[in-house]
């Protein structure tokens, strides 16, 4: 015995009220499922599919799916981590370095310029986080686009909106003018520091969005082409 | 059923075995393989499948294909080159383990 078209439709609706709410591990799960269940028919024609469902979710343990949708999420929040890591290491090597360090070599030399440092730590701030947000809200129209088309929710995208948990760390940039005073001097090491670190926070978002999360859908793609993500 | 807690380590080695050994497979079918080689006596839970498997696509060791078979989509995974070297060495890395234990067992009984 096999199962309908219209039980498929029950397990991902069974997936969904397991807490479940993305398209792209539901599948995966629907699958699993249905060919325990049809195994199980195998063996006891008679089962009803309802008391199947039951038997082969009590496999998946007392937690159910949560277990392995929050291993799923990490898994991926980790390899977005890791590309954005592995493409940022492309600016500091060559030919990109020379930019690299050409920006931080300029901008550390208008810090250690200018007298009262704030009249280039706020512009920069104010520059960094512009484009931060405007980066997060062309993406998140992009979400929402592909939201409206496939009409699902998907995990990859999820991922993609938290930056891959990126966007903690990058958060953590809303803290940074609190340790500047007006009144205190900037150290050289400080000021070497702060100069590093702006180009470093801005190469990682630009990395995060124009090259890892398209790359994530890109992939995604690749696995449900009847969906348009790209 | 035996202590699952001394296969657990082993886990990410039997999938990588499986999948060098068949060009590609999904969650369920690996499953069914492990009890089938085993006789039923190793039981892989679907809670620790799917999170090895998930964690062995992230860092590029599979490769994942969706494909449409009868009325529902399923999910392939298969090797990629990294996934077939890092096969050799989890391999290797067993082995010696299993030699280690037979040696420290062996003296020990």
């Amino acid at each position: 015995m096999k199962i309908t078209e219209s039980q498929i439709q029950q397990l991902y609706k069974f997936t969904a009220l397991h807490y479940v709410e993305f398209y792209d591990v539901q599948t995966e799960l629907v699958d699993h499922l249905a060919n325990g269940i049809e195994q199980q028919w195998q063996e006891n024609p008679k089962l009803k599919f309802e008391e199947a469902l039951r038997l082969e979710f009590k496999k998946f343990g007392i937690f159910g799916f949560s277990d392995i949708l929050e291993e799923k999420s990490k898994a991926l929040a980790k390899h977005y981590r890791k590309q954005v890591y592995k493409y940022t290491k492309q600016y500091f090597k060559l030919p990109k370095i020379v930019l690299t360090l050409f920006s931080m070599w300029a901008l550390f030399k208008i810090v250690n310029v200018v007298e009262n440092k704030n009249y280039v730590a706020v512009p920069v701030f104010v520059l960094l986080f512009g484009f931060q947000l405007y980066f997060l809200v062309t993406e998140h129209k992009k979400r929402k686009k592909i939201k409206k088309d496939t009409g699902k929710n998907w995990l990859f995208q999820h991922v993609t909106a938290q930056l891959g948990g990126l966007v903690h760390v990058l958060n953590l940039g809303i803290y940074v003018p609190n340790i500047f005073s007006e009144n205190d001097p900037w150290s050289f090491t400080f000021q070497i520091i702060f100069s590093v670190a702006v180009v470093l926070y801005f190469i990682m978002l630009y990395v995060a969005v124009n090259i890892v999360t398209p790359k994530l859908r890109l992939e995604a793609q690749k696995q449900f082409p009847e969906y348009k993500f790209v | 059923m035996p202590n699952s807690k001394l296969y657990k380590g082993s886990l990410t080695t039997i999938i990588l075995k499986l999948l060098n050994e068949h060009d590609k497979m999904y969650g369920y079918e690996i499953t069914q393989k492990v009890k089938e080689l085993t006789k039923g006596e190793l039981n892989i839970t679907e809670g620790a499948l799917y999170p090895s498997l998930h964690k062995l696509e992230a860092d590029g060791m599979l490769d994942v294909e969706v494909v449409k078979v009868e009325n529902r989509l399923r999910k392939y995974y298969k090797l990629t080159e990294s996934g077939t070297k890092e096969t050799v060495n989890k391999l290797e890395e067993l082995q010696n383990y299993i030699k280690t234990m037979q040696a420290l067992v062996g003296k020990l009984a």
